[in-house]
């Protein structure tokens, strides 16, 4: 009898449930490699180079085969990012380096993402949102209608407006957070 | 679109604003996007390796769990009666034909043995009995004929002896008093018998370490095998061998791969007594990041042994990568470990 191989179509949740029952380690390997990539990327942003990148990943794929079956893990993803960060974290303590400046991604702002990416959404509030983007300065006005509205990515918008890269990110991020503020004071 | 795509592509379009909107609630992802940006690298090249190596190591053996239970239980209960059997029926050890330790360290002979010419890994002359030259006997070994003086005068004498007597001897620093002043000569530390017995064999040296020029460290050597010796209880012993100390070319990553493996093969009991022998000859891929990428075995006298190897190859630390241009490049190795190794 042939077993058909169903693990592309099976959630985080069942692959990681399945993996505790039958503790096949590739039933955990089916899973990892779906985040291999983002793990790659995380230990890259965090310890600086590829040598370095690599052995965290091969670590962590060893260590979590192991910590899954102790720990109570509601979402995969979260947890795996929270464990991926702490070893890196580790790794620069171990040697002695210092931790690259945080991102600026503010949990707070997550309600305003989901009310600028969701289109149903913003019809509902759209008096409210129109009137705070109008009161935001020209570049954040601009690089979020551009970002939310027009759906241009940074590098559209970079060519569009001649603003470097890097500054369009800061005016969507500082953008989001006038938004917050202001949308919270016209709930008042 | 994959991270990674993301990283190469021009960053245009509907498909890079998604994947941008996704990082802003995503903080794994937003990460690992400024990863791939601030580092300069072959990144999609590098997360193809790393899948190829987890799916690697996570390549069944072809032993299901229970299976795998059932022989770890025989296992256990096996280790148990052997132990309890050698417990039960250990062997009296003669008091009269003990030899004191300290009267085989007074046997190292005080000039050094000829030295070899030839390469390293030339069998050294087997040290017998008769090779032997007693030293005459100290105020202080005399002394160490007591009941429990001699374990404790080899104790002081000689560092402590590694915990795993499965390695080859090792190289030690000796105390001050037994310090040769010629810095060619070459010293090693072996497992050897307490009884005085005939050591059997000879010691090929895997490394060695040449002396100060100053005379502060010890010239000494690592055999590659651990020397046999007849009966008796294994307990440190010291004897001088001829070596060349010359230094010596760095070794490939198969040749220092095959070494690891061989010092971790072993060659299972009821394989020796079916007169199971022969060569496992395997095609081992190292990738430019130092580690396994690929195994074959292509010859294999028993299934069993092609399983023991594949284990071992898929198992096996990082190496150095082969270099050339100064560039790391994927190599592949033929090695071969034969059962018996005489090596």
């Amino acid at each position: 009898m042939t077993r058909t191989d169903d693990t592309p179509s099976r959630s985080d949740a069942e692959l990681l449930e399945r993996y505790r029952t039958e503790r096949r380690s590739e039933q955990f390997a089916a899973l990892y490699l779906r985040y291999t990539e983002l793990v790659y990327g995380l230990a890259l942003r965090y310890l600086g180079n590829c040598a370095d990148a690599e052995d965290a990943v091969m670590q962590l794929f060893e260590e979590l085969s192991a910590k899954v079956l102790r720990h109570e893990i509601a979402c995969f993803r979260t947890w795996l990012y929270t464990v991926a960060r702490n070893h890196c974290l580790m790794q620069l303590r171990r040697t002695g380096r210092r931790r690259p400046a945080p991102l600026a991604h503010d949990p707070a702002d997550d309600a305003t993402i989901e009310l600028l990416c969701d289109r149903e959404a913003r019809e509902h509030r759209m008096e409210a949102l129109a009137a705070c983007i109008e009161r935001l300065p020209e570049p954040q006005r601009r690089s979020i209608r551009l970002f939310f509205f027009d759906d241009l990515s940074y590098a559209d918008i970079a060519t569009a407006t001649s603003w470097h890269l890097k500054s369009i990110k800061s005016y969507i991020q500082n953008g989001k957070r006038n938004l917050r503020l202001c949308l919270e004071n016209r709930k008042r | 679109m994959r991270p990674a795509d993301y990283i190469r592509s021009d960053r245009r379009g509907r498909a890079a604003h998604d994947m941008e909107a996704e990082a802003l609630c995503d903080p794994l992802l937003a990460e690992a996007l400024e990863g791939f940006d601030t580092v300069d690298g072959d990144h999609a090249a590098a997360v193809e390796s790393l899948r190829r190596r987890i799916a690697f190591r996570t390549r069944r053996t072809g032993l299901r769990p229970a299976l795998r239970r059932l022989a770890a239980i025989a296992a256990l209960t096996a280790l148990l009666l052997t132990g309890g059997y050698l417990l039960t029926h250990r062997p009296a050890i003669p008091e009269a034909a003990t030899v004191p330790p300290a009267e085989l360290l007074a046997e190292v002979p005080g000039p050094a043995a000829p030295h070899a010419a030839g390469p390293t890994n030339t069998p050294g002359p087997p040290l017998s009995a008769p090779q032997r030259h007693p030293a005459p006997p100290s105020p202080t070994e005399s002394q160490t004929t007591a009941p429990e003086g001699p374990r404790r005068a080899l104790s002081d004498r000689t560092p402590p002896q590694p915990s795993d007597t499965t390695a080859g001897p090792v190289a030690a620093d000796a105390p001050a008093e037994d310090r040769i002043a010629d810095p060619e000569e070459a010293v090693v530390l072996a497992y050897g018998t307490n009884l005085g017995q005939e050591f059997v064999g000879s010691v090929r040296i895997r490394e060695s370490k040449s002396a100060a020029a100053d005379g502060e460290e010890l010239p000494s050597l690592a055999a590659e095998r651990m020397p046999t010796f007849r009966g008796g209880r294994k307990v440190p012993v010291k004897f001088i061998l001829p070596a060349d100390l010359r230094p010596q070319e760095p070794l490939s990553p198969g040749r220092t791969l095959e070494m690891w493996v061989r010092a971790r093969l072993t060659y299972p009991e009821p394989l020796r007594k079916q007169g199971v022998a022969g060569r496992v000859t395997a095609s081992v891929t190292i990738d430019t990041a130092g580690y396994v990428a690929a195994v074959a075995i292509l010859d294999s006298p028993h299934p069993r042994l092609t399983r023991k190897t594949l284990r071992l190859l898929r198992r096996a630390p990082r190496q150095t990568p082969v270099r050339r241009g100064g560039e790391a490049v994927e190599e592949r190795f033929l090695l071969t470990f034969d059962f018996p190794d005489d090596r």
